[in-house]
């Protein structure tokens, strides 16, 4: 194969193409070592490409191969991760101006687990600083830029996997996602990512922002590879203790789940607040594929969810501001101006508010439960309300409008968050300008099997998934 | 005005962070207060609903997952 058609595979289809001698490890590492070159200038989504390291484990997994060893679905696939997730003794940026001068103290379960399965990571991705931005801006990294527009926001705090694995940089890559950071990036860049239930995955090793909101997930050119890699990633692990012990389903082997039957929810409640009327129609034209796939189409009427908007925001505001306390003490010269002031609201809320925000979840989950998977399935909902912004018209800095602009963006990815459950941002097609959309399907804690049936049959019939910015 | 919003006022949060060793430099210190008003009066109009007996769900799920 061309390394042009290579770098078009999915993760998947990059492994079996692999295990069936068709491509082998080496060649499509250096294909997309070359291709993350060639962009890096105009995107700037890599923070580091471990050329050297990455293309002998190529050959090393290509060796494997010819003896008959498969590490696992993932053997030989190349990938870039945010730049959050520890390997031990190697520096993490997370995106900022403090951690990159500390080796990190472990190895994340997320990247053992992936390791494990046979996926070579060749580089770290920028982000958002610590995390704490829905935009990809980043003032010490420089900003991150979409692939489909380089004036455009990539979305974040996940900029770079969003960025990277659009631009056939990177087969696959981790993101994390406390108020949208997988999600936002996805639509933006129009790749499909998952934020977990709560728990599913290991949080042991990945930068904290918001321990109770904080989950771990990928950023794909396909459905299917979402579910692939979920299914290496998803389980127990000891070494986060608040990790769920429930048995992770086949989630592949789940993909081709019929859609006649599946109850899918819409609501004209909150999530169709103040919708860009081109995005709305995109929204619901993927609704009318679902119901041509023989989806049960159920309108639900959703509890008022705007005070848990605010709630959710109170709970990351105040464990960010814990655990960046210390370091808000001692040198708060080294954070930007926006992030300086985010953490420092979380500062000053108080503890009350807090642990009320906390105590109303559980309340919250039992009311959006019965209005929705009483009824349904699935939930379909947009993944954002509005057209794709330029990188200039959010660099709100620390000022005014900060909170305006982030609270707009993350709206209706961080009531997900709040609740705990698994969303699925799938991209549903294109604006006028050229700009990818996507839909949100939230489904019942645990349940992202049914996501991911979903979300693969909406792309076996519409292919979004498969256009490329590359030309 | 509640005691909360006033207890969030510029002056009222620069000193509670000057108590905890962080400097808010004063040109934020209004922004810092009208957020935090803003945020915590939204969410507190759903603080009604909440039983009395009712524990912080920092691990939702996993709650639900034991109670189950």
């Amino acid at each position: 194969m061309k390394s042009s058609e290579v770098l078009e595979l999915s993760a998947a289809g990059l492994a079996r193409a692999i295990r069936a001698g068709k491509v082998s490890c080496a060649s499509a590492m250096e294909a997309v070592i070359a291709r993350a070159g060639h962009v890096q200038q105009g995107l700037n989504c890599f923070v580091r490409i471990d050329a050297d390291e990455a293309l002998a484990a190529a050959r090393l997994a290509d060796l494997e191969l010819s003896r008959g060893i498969v590490r696992g679905p993932l053997h030989g696939v190349p990938m870039a991760h945010k730049d959050m997730y520890y390997r031990e003794g190697v520096p993490s940026s997370c995106g900022s101006k403090i951690t990159v001068e500390r080796p990190a103290p472990t190895t994340a379960t997320a990247l053992k687990r992936l390791d494990a399965a046979g996926a070579i990571q060749f580089g770290v991705l920028n982000m958002a600083e610590f995390a704490y931005g829905p935009t990809g801006h980043n003032y010490h990294l420089g900003h991150c830029r979409n692939p489909w527009d380089p004036e455009r926001i990539t979305g974040g705090s996940s900029s770079g996997s969003g960025s990277a694995v659009a631009a056939r940089a990177s087969f696959a890559a981790l993101g994390s996602d406390t108020g949208g950071s997988i999600r936002a990036p996805a639509t933006f860049c129009g790749l499909s990512g998952i934020k977990p239930t709560w728990s599913r995955v290991s949080r042991h090793g990945a930068m904290p922002l918001s321990f109770s909101m904080d989950t771990v997930g990928p950023l794909t050119r396909t459905v299917e590879d979402c579910a692939v890699m979920m299914g290496v990633m998803a389980g127990a692990d000891p070494l986060d203790p608040t990790s769920s012990r429930q048995a992770v389903p086949d989630y592949v082997a789940r993909l081709s789940r019929p859609m006649k039957g599946l109850r899918i929810a819409t609501t004209k409640r909150y999530f169709h607040d103040n919708m860009d009327p081109e995005i709305e129609s995109l929204v619901q034209s993927s609704l009318e594929t679902y119901a041509r796939l023989g989806a049960q189409i159920v309108e639900v009427d959703l509890p008022d969810m705007e005070a848990w908007g605010h709630a959710a925001v109170m709970i990351i505001a105040a464990e960010a501001a814990a655990a960046h306390a210390n370091w808000l003490r001692t040198r708060p010269q080294d954070y930007s101006e926006q992030v300086r002031a985010r953490l420092e609201i979380g500062l000053a809320i108080p503890a009350t508010t807090y642990l009320e925000s906390l105590r109303l979840r559980g309340v919250a989950l039992q009311q959006f439960s019965e209005s929705v998977f009483g009824k349904a399935d699935v939930l379909h909902v947009p993944s954002v309300s509005f057209q794709t912004p330029t990188i200039a018209e959010t660099d709100v800095g620390g000022g005014e409008t900060m909170m305006k602009v982030m609270n707009t963006i993350t709206r209706l990815t961080r009531i997900g968050n709040y609740l705990g459950l698994p969303c699925l941002s799938v991209p549903a097609g294109f604006a006028k300008n050229g700009m990818p959309t996507a839909v949100q399907l939230i489904g019942g804690q645990f349940d992202e099997a049914t996501l991911f049936a979903a979300g693969h049959a909406y792309q076996q019939a519409t292919g979004w998934h498969l256009r490329s910015p590359i030309k | 005005m509640s005691s909360k919003q006033a207890s969030h006022s510029p002056e009222g949060v620069t000193q509670m962070l000057a108590v905890i060793g962080v400097a808010l430099d004063p040109a934020r210190a209004a922004t810092v207060a009208a957020t935090i008003t803003t945020y915590v009066s939204g969410a507190s109009k759903a603080f009604a609903a909440i039983p009395f007996e009712t524990e912080p769900a920092t691990y939702l799920a996993r709650s639900a997952e034991d109670a189950s």
